[in-house]
């Protein structure tokens, strides 16, 4: 909720309205009439702007704290006295509110507002009226005024030498390439995993990067967004490379207000390590108070003048005449909380040397001088700020950026693809191409990045792109990059753009081009592919048919007359016709229907027929005829000999006395072979002895001129498998007996697929490395095929049914699985047996 | 004449050059996949394969985008 002024001034006390209009001189008598006359005034410019400029320093630096935090408590405000310019921070609350350059918000169940109510908020516990800066004042305040500090300028006996480089940049830059490299996972309290901050330290060691360095970097990462955190990870984000690509000047700027504007209190930890406990309670989230250490230091070093040298020691003194309370030393609940007999003078004295001293001094010559902002004198006593520093601390212009000439020879590509890089002297924009398009192959002052293809695409899919990192290449090398490097940078480049895959679609498959054609003419949200395919969003028309390819396989192919296969429209799938190819060729007829005629000009003799038949009968409904079987066999060179001769044939009434027969030894040596359920044939002139031995069994043999034929197998195996199954061992193939349905939950996973050619050589890898396998098994009593976990131990690719034998962990026990009832295979690589 | 059929869910390669194709095609690990070609650029897969196709792809040395449909 925004309040507009009126709003605000309606909520005042008449005696506050007064105060107001006095401020301006204004002559009103009543409440409303003075409500009219100061909102007339804060609405025009005119007035505004000149008594603006007529504001004091403080006055003004209050006011930037309240526009910058758009509202803020009376008490927050209060509570950083150092920022405003020291003592006196509830006067210029006051002044300010009284003249009506700061409005406080009507505030629900508080009364009407009175202007003590100001001073009364630095004194009790509650936050205090709500302050904001009205529009005219925003439009026309300027930027806050420097501290100027009671502090002498020094002349130090070792003026020591420039800062060199950007160590700050290149330590957050290597941390950014460590983020990227080992991508630390992160806690459900936003904190690195410890492990993996392990990892990271590690990492940082070969650079150079040191546990504090990475711990800020990643802190100021955060805060600038340049780092952030995705799917439980620590990632980099595209600011990181804008971050880079900026100007030296803002570089440090940016790194320095995401370090004062950070609520991390990493630095507390540091050097107050037995109270941050209690500095975490009183320095809560969301308010001034929370980051006012490291906001008045930076304010505090933009007074300072150019080009001038101040001692560190001083300056540390000016700081706490700013403000001694800086972290609360002179509040009681401190000395308690670091377990002092009591707060004496000399107790303060020694706790500022021994914390907000030692504090002050890291930031100026650990932080700020790494960041280029201060320069340090050889003994580091005394510092001056640089031009990079006095524009990151707000207080001069943007310094000219390094020479192009200095970075013109930062990097030497070699025709190996080998890039050699100066530390020294190249430009962060150049290291953090490098480090997302190249492999860093040695750290140190020269380093070494090998660019090679899957380092240059891993920078490709993190947004970049090539002519951006050869345009660097070229600008920071004195020769230009090679033209071997660079034609094939720009083929990989063209490469990465060549292949999409569209997953999950809706096509459209038309009998008649024309058809298609007209339909997408119709539609907006539709692409045709090719004369009979159209690519679709929406809700389709209507439909013959739909195909879904998110569940297991169906077979297409029908089988027909003679050696032909048939796929109806209805069911011929995208890849029937690449899956029959080998075998056969397909011709689509113009009802759309997939037809297909075995040839044996389209069959390799040199592979083993059973996978061939094993291809066929993994495309075909039902079993496959025998009729292909045969013709397989043989167009792959497999003896298929057939003769002729006279044979005396018997044929029982029933198959059971035809069996006993069988059993009887004097009987079962005249016997030949069976034909059928009730048939035996006898060898040639055995008919009296096979008499005599059925004699036995009380059996007699007439001779009549009847059929002897049993029938086509149709109409007696049925009859036959149920009796051979009553005899079966156990240990047969999978599918032989019948087993519980353990697969139903897995009915939604589905694997690839391939032809039983190459599932053979799949599972002969399985078996050679030891690894399981997942296969999706069709067998002849389920209705959908079932997922099987397989150790797999022997491939039997030679038989008329190739299969595959090994431990199935679903059944516990061996079973052998043929290959042509494996709708789908897939290699766990992770896990051997 | 009969009605349009709907291939529900299939998952489609697209090439800006039909030689990548032709190469994807005569690669003997990506041709199990591969089902009818659609057009000079564009060629039906196996949806269940994706991330083996992917892989190959990589492996092939191009940088697969992979784009969900509408």
């Amino acid at each position: 909720v925004k309040y507009s002024v009126v709003e605000c001034l309606r909520a005042y006390t008449d005696e506050a309205l007064a105060t107001l209009c006095e401020h301006w001189g204004l002559a009103a008598s009543t409440k409303p009439s003075r409500l009219r006359a100061v909102e007339r005034i804060l609405a025009d410019p005119l007035h505004v702007e000149p008594a603006v400029r007529r504001l004091s320093d403080t006055e003004r630096r209050a006011l930037n704290l309240i526009r910058d935090a758009e509202k803020l408590c009376a008490r927050d405000l209060l509570a950083v006295p150092g920022l405003i310019g020291g003592a006196g921070a509830a006067e210029t609350l006051y002044s300010l509110a009284s003249g009506g350059y700061v409005l406080v918000w009507p505030q629900e169940r508080a009364g009407p507002f009175h202007l003590g109510q100001l001073a009364q908020a630095a004194r009790t516990t509650n936050r205090g009226p709500t302050l904001v800066v009205p529009a005219t004042v925003q439009n026309v305040l300027t930027e806050s005024p420097p501290i100027r500090l009671a502090i002498q300028p020094t002349t130090p006996s070792d003026k020591g030498r420039e800062p060199d480089g950007d160590p700050a940049a290149v330590e957050f830059l290597e941390t950014l390439r460590l983020i990227e490299l080992i991508a630390p996972r992160v806690t459900a309290s936003g904190e690195v995993h410890k492990g993996d901050m392990a990892r990271l330290r590690d990492a940082g060691q070969e650079p150079g990067l040191s546990s504090e360095a990475l711990a800020l970097s990643i802190l100021i990462g955060r805060e600038l967004g340049c780092v952030q955190e995705s799917g439980g990870r620590l990632v980099t984000t595209r600011e990181a490379d804008a971050w880079a690509e900026a100007a030296a000047g803002d570089r440090a700027r940016s790194l320095l207000r995401a370090y004062c504007n950070s609520p991390d209190l990493a630095e507390l930890q540091l050097f107050f390590p037995e109270i941050i406990g209690a500095m975490e309670e009183h320095l809560p989230f969301g308010t001034l108070r929370r980051t006012y250490h490291k906001q008045l230091v930076a304010s505090a070093m933009a007074g300072l003048g150019p080009d001038q040298w101040y001692a560190v020691e001083d300056f540390i003194d000016a700081v706490r005449s700013l403000d001694p309370n800086v972290l609360f030393l002179m509040e009681a609940w401190r000395a308690i909380a670091a377990n002092a007999h009591d707060a004496s003078k000399a107790w303060t004295e020694s706790a500022w040397q021994s914390h907000e001293k030692r504090l002050v001094s890291w930031m100026i010559q650990r932080l700020f001088a790494r960041m280029g902002m201060v320069g340090l004198s050889g003994d580091g006593r005394c510092f001056r700020v640089t031009d990079t520093g006095r524009y990151a601390f707000g207080a001069g212009p943007l310094p000219g950026d390094e020479s192009p000439e200095a970075s013109r020879k930062a990097v030497v590509v070699q025709p190996d693809f080998e890039a050699i890089v100066y530390a020294d002297r190249c430009p962060p924009s150049l290291r953090r191409k490098l480090d997302r398009y190249a492999d860093r192959v040695r750290s140190g002052p020269v380093m070494t990045y090998r660019l090679g293809q899957d380092s240059v695409y891993r920078g490709m899919r993190s947004g970049g792109n090539i002519d951006a990192l050869l345009d660097a290449l070229e600008r920071h090398s004195e020769k230009s990059v090679p033209g071997n490097v660079r034609e094939q940078l720009s083929t990989w480049d063209r490469k990465a753009g060549f292949v999409t895959v569209h997953v999950g679609c809706r096509l459209l498959e038309f009998v008649d081009p024309a058809e298609a054609r007209a339909f997408a003419t119709e539609r907006n949200d539709v692409q045709r592919i090719g004369d009979r395919y159209v690519l679709m969003a929406g809700s389709a028309p209507e439909l013959s048919a739909r195909i879904h390819y998110d569940r297991p396989a169906t077979r297409p192919f029908t089988q027909g007359p003679g050696l032909r296969l048939c796929a109806p429209w209805e069911s011929a799938t995208l890849f029937a016709q690449r899956a029959l190819a080998g075998l056969a060729a397909c011709e689509r007829l113009e009802n759309g229907d997939l037809v297909a005629e075995l040839t044996r000009d389209r069959i390799d003799p040199d592979v083993e027929w059973g996978l061939l038949a094993a291809q066929l009968e993994a495309l075909v409904q039902g079993p496959l005829a025998a009729r292909y079987r045969t013709a397989l066999r043989a167009w792959c060179g497999e003896p298929v000999e057939s003769s002729a001769r006279a044979a005396m044939l018997v044929r029982f009434e029933d198959p059971e006395a035809c069996e006993a027969a069988l059993e009887l030894p004097g009987a079962s040596a005249c016997v030949e072979g069976r034909l059928g359920l009730n048939t035996l044939v006898l060898r040639a002139g055995r008919l009296a002895a096979f008499r005599k031995a059925l004699r036995g069994l009380g059996l007699s043999v007439s001779r009549n001129h009847a059929v002897l034929d049993d029938g086509p197998p149709e109409t007696w195996a049925i009859r036959w498998n149920e009796r051979q199954q009553s005899r079966e061992e156990p240990g047969a193939p999978d599918d032989v007996l019948p087993e519980e349905s353990a697969e139903a939950q897995d009915e939604d996973i589905v694997l690839p697929s391939y032809s039983p050619r190459i599932m053979g050589e799949i599972i002969q890898d399985a078996i050679n490395r030891r690894r399981s396998l997942l296969i999706q098994y069709q067998n002849a009593w389920s209705a959908r095929p079932g997922l099987r976990k397989v150790n797999p131990v022997s491939v039997d690719l030679s038989g008329p049914q190739p299969s595959l034998s090994g431990h199935c962990h679903v059944h516990g026990g061996a079973r052998a699985f043929k290959l042509s009832r494996i709708t789908g295979i897939r290699l766990l690589e992770d896990e051997r047996f | 004449m009969r009605k349009p059929k709907c291939h529900e869910g299939i998952a489609l390669i697209e090439v800006s050059d039909p030689l990548v194709l032709t190469e994807i095609e005569s690669d003997p690990q990506l041709q199990a996949f591969l089902g009818d070609r659609l057009e000079d650029c564009w060629v039906a897969v196996q949806p269940h394969a994706v991330p083996e196709i992917l892989k190959r792809l990589k492996a092939l040395g191009h940088l697969p985008k992979v784009r969900q449909a509408r």
